[in-house]
């Protein structure tokens, strides 16, 4: 899979050295992902190992969105209490000034 | 959300065709699959590579509000490897559903190729509903666990899909920290998704 990799890493010289003479390939970004996505569909449709497990893969896709989601917000609390704490001590500081 | 409904559209009429048995060649399917993947992240890579507005924005935020990113994806991470020994599956799938971020397109494409199917099924809905979670409860994330909430439930989609909310509920004074959050995440995904794939 270091093939993908590598060709995202030449993309992104690509882009950086020719800049906007290449900003037409973001129209080619979403035809793409709906082939692709139309392709692992109908790798699913026709698994019926995947089709006959419909509950469980939807169990599991809701508790690791929950477990993810509820990690980066909890990640995210914490810092905005350590930002919000040291604008309050700064904004005291500057009043007993 | 027309986008996402449409994409949504695609892997729904992808299931039919499958059903119904019209493409069944899984060796053609692979091939094409691969090839298509490979110009996806050609066209990605191209797009991050002519962004140059980043470094300018970067510069007016405060110094400590750019570990958001990391926070996003560590608490990710964090989360996920819980969630997948919650429902017994190994901490690697958890991880590589979890690095989605809410990039549901190219996470579950990455996924569906290197570690099947099944599990690039759950990272689309997972990263699906990630979003759809940003979207719905962004006022109550930022009243109760303060601004950044929403923007690291946005995850990779801070930056276009979530911004208009972001802006609404946390204060448009985030929003270049929004933007800067989604190009980071976003250029984190594909990263992220091939390293938990492949360990």
């Amino acid at each position: 899979m270091l093939t993908v990799f590598f060709i995202m890493l030449l993309g992104v010289g690509l882009g950086y050295v020719f800049g906007r003479r290449l900003s037409w390939v973001r129209h080619g970004v979403l035809p793409l992902i709906g082939l692709l996505l139309f392709l692992l569909g109908v790798e699913v449709g026709g698994d019926d190992c995947i089709m006959s497990s419909w509950s469980t893969i939807g169990i599991d896709a809701i508790v690791i969105t929950l477990a993810a989601t509820g990690g980066s917000v909890a990640a995210a609390w914490l810092l905005w209490l350590m930002i919000y704490r040291k604008e309050t001590r700064r904004r005291r500081e500057e009043e007993l000034r | 959300m027309k986008t996402t409904l449409g994409i949504l559209g695609c892997f729904v009429v992808g299931i039919a065709v499958g059903r119904w048995g019209a493409l069944s060649d899984p060796v053609i399917i692979g091939h094409v699959s691969f090839a298509a993947l490979c110009l996806l992240m050609l066209c990605v890579g191209i797009m991050v590579g002519s962004d140059k507005t980043m470094l300018r924005q970067i510069r007016s935020l405060p110094r400590l509000s750019l570990w958001l990113p990391v926070c996003t994806i560590g608490g990710a991470l964090a989360g996920s490897v819980l969630a997948a020994l919650l429902v017994h599956r190994l901490p690697t799938d958890g991880l590589a559903v979890g690095s989605g971020l809410g990039y549901y397109s190219l996470s579950s494409l990455l996924i569906g190729d290197l570690r099947g199917a099944e599990l690039g099924t759950i990272a689309l809905i997972s990263n699906i509903m990630r979003e759809v979670i940003t979207l719905l409860f962004a006022p109550l994330l930022v009243r109760y666990c303060g601004a950044f909430a929403p923007i690291a439930a946005g995850g990779a989609t801070t930056a276009d899909t979530t911004l208009p909310v972001i802006m609404q509920y946390a204060g448009a004074r985030w929003t270049t920290l929004s933007v800067f959050h989604g190009c980071v995440v976003d250029f984190s995904v594909p990263f992220l998704v091939t390293f938990f794939c492949t360990v």
